[in-house]
């Protein structure tokens, strides 16, 4: 049962939800008798092939084309589809990013078979994959199982599985292919990318979120919201209700409707916790909860939860927080 | 322009029943109504018929009461709709959804853009759309939450892409499906003239051999559970000050800080 980890990079970087995979994918296959190669499609397998070193990657397989350099969904699906109808890999597992997840449906569709997408867990039992994702807001969780005959395409989120970090030993053998792709290939072109403004991280890769609702009042509190999660070395996240009021902008917002997140911290200042902000959040590894109504139902899904008033346990929280380092600026 | 929408009827907000931990359910206590997102979809195709001219057809599969949906894109201002019914559909996973939506659309004709929203409030995968654009060798394009410049005529759209880290603005070749986020735009309310209008409108129904397709599933749902439930947490009460200290001293513990 041999197992392929689609490689998601940036400039050379691999992302750590490459690695996430790839280990996984290396003890599914260690257990059921296969093998791991990694499917570099960015045409940088040079440069990044030793990243892959330590993770159970027996190869990688690079396919080349000047036209794969940066992301565009069509020619790298034709290439992938390609690679995988050559190579015949059992599981396909794809990062659950936005073009992560437009790419594996893409594949899926290509060869004919089916997909599961963003899992939160995989698992082999009597040969067969078996995923698991969150379905009705996270309420329950679906058990997807592959019944066809062609390989088992599966998106699975950032940090369903611990990044095992970069590796040190013998990189990947190299399996260089050159992508033999037609005009039909080429049909979008990217005019442009504009950053999020003053983000360091992005929420989904986050390992520290500080999200603020309607319990911090004004939508200048999303200063004080700010500072902490600077402080935190972390990203800013909201609930849909202060989204929906323009108090910060949709990329923030976290749950059913905005992002799905699951970063070691997330802290919840003045949000009550509907359920459908939960879903987005409550696979957190450690929550925190700041909210006036102890009856607020973000509680009890909350490790830690503070009873009192957001709008000055915050802004002392951060002082605190910048003495401990020493920093000395005055909150 | 000609173009199309895919909509599907879900339950707004139903119950779940089952221990934590242990196997789950859906109880189909909820009113039926469109998936929310595909609502946002309907308004682009609209929007884009008032812009550009043409029609804008509504198709979606499911069971009868999947009708009401048809009903509430003519309502809003859709041209035409379409009902793909069979009980052989019924079970359907993501990509034998999709093939059957494919015929659809390809029976429907030469579309230039199909709409769709990013994904269905139950299960939320979001890959039909794209899988259909696969087959029906359509540029893909998830994440939209602006249409930009659209040349018919020259066969290609530009539109701005929502990512984890930013903005990217795509220009594309037609035909293509777009997968529009929810702030794409404000969808309309239907006015009672549209109401009665849609009331009265012919909604086409499809089959399976209408369509000349057999889908067939390559997934199942093997377990459906609830999740388990997190360990209760702790919870502080005092003055704002302590509540900091306290907040100081978990973080040191949980290793944050």
């Amino acid at each position: 049962m041999d197992f392929w980890v689609v490689v998601a990079e940036e400039h050379g970087t691999v992302k750590p939800v490459t690695r996430e995979l790839c280990a996984r994918a290396a003890e599914l296959a260690g257990a059921a008798g296969g093998k791991v190669s990694a499917l570099v499609l960015s045409g940088r397998g040079e440069e990044i092939n030793q990243q892959l070193a330590g993770l159970g990657v027996a190869q990688s397989i690079c396919v080349n084309s000047p036209e794969l350099r940066r992301y565009r969904t069509r020619p790298w699906v034709d290439a992938a589809a390609a690679a995988v109808r050559a190579h015949s890999p059992k599981v396909v597992l794809v990062p659950a990013t936005t073009n992560g997840r437009e790419f594996a449906a893409s594949l899926a569709a290509a060869l004919d078979t089916g997909i599961a997408a963003d899992a939160t867990e995989i698992a082999v039992d009597g040969g067969k994959l078996l995923a698991k994702r969150p379905v009705y807001g996270g309420r329950l969780v679906d058990t997807i199982e592959f019944t066809g005959d062609g390989p088992c395409i599966c998106s699975v989120r950032p940090k369903a599985y611990s990044d095992p970090g970069a590796g040190a030993g013998d990189a990947p053998a190299v399996v260089a292919t050159e992508a033999a792709l037609g005009p039909d290939s080429l049909d979008a072109e990217i005019l442009g990318f504009a950053a999020n403004e003053g983000e360091s991280v992005n929420l989904v890769d986050a390992d520290v979120i500080v999200s603020g609702g309607r319990g911090i009042q004004d939508p200048k509190n999303f200063e004080m919201i700010q500072q902490l999660a600077t402080e935190l070395g972390g990203a800013v996240g909201a609930s849909r209700a202060v989204v929906d009021a323009g108090w910060i902008p949709y990329p923030h917002q976290v749950g059913q409707t905005g992002k799905t997140v699951r970063p070691k911290l997330y802290i919840a200042v003045g949000i009550s916790g509907a359920i459908q902000h939960l879903a987005g959040m409550k696979t957190s590894e450690t929550i925190v909860a700041i909210n006036k109504d102890a009856a607020a139902p973000i509680f009890k899904i909350a490790n830690w939860g503070f009873v009192g008033d957001a709008l000055q346990i915050v802004p002392l929280l951060t002082k605190k927080l910048r003495e401990r380092k020493g920093a000395g600026s005055p909150a | 322009m000609k173009s199309v929408v895919l909509i599907k009827q879900v339950q707004e907000a139903p119950s779940v029943q089952g221990e934590p931990g242990g196997p789950g359910k859906v109880v189909a206590d909820s009113q039926n109504v469109t998936n929310p997102y595909d609502l946002f979809a309907v308004e682009e195709g609209i929007r884009a018929r008032e812009k550009h001219g043409g029609e804008v057809t509504a198709i979606t599969l499911g069971g009868d009461t999947a009708v009401e949906s048809l009903r509430e894109a003519l309502a809003m201002g859709v041209n035409g709709a379409v009902h793909v019914k069979d009980a052989a559909f019924d079970e359907l996973d993501s990509s034998g959804a999709a093939r059957v939506l494919a015929a659809a659309i390809g029976k429907v004709g030469e579309v230039d853009v199909v709409f769709v929203g990013k994904a269905t409030i139950d299960t939320n995968m979001g890959v039909t759309g794209p899988m259909v654009a696969r087959h029906l060798g359509m540029t893909v394009l998830t994440e939209v939450f602006e249409v930009g410049e659209v040349d018919v005529a020259g066969r290609s759209i530009t539109v701005k892409r929502l990512l984890e880290d930013g903005l990217q603005e795509v220009k594309a070749k037609l035909p293509a499906l777009l997968a529009v986020t929810k702030d794409i735009n404000e969808p309309r309310y239907a006015s009672l003239l549209g109401i009665r209008k849609a009331a009265k409108a012919p909604v086409t129904v499809w089959s399976g051999g209408d369509l000349g397709v057999t889908a067939t599933s390559a997934t199942r749902v093997a377990a459906r559970t609830v999740p388990a439930a997190r360990p209760a947490g702790e919870q502080f009460q005092g003055e704002p000050e302590e509540l900091a200290e306290k907040l100081v001293a978990k973080l040191v513990e949980g290793k944050f800080i």
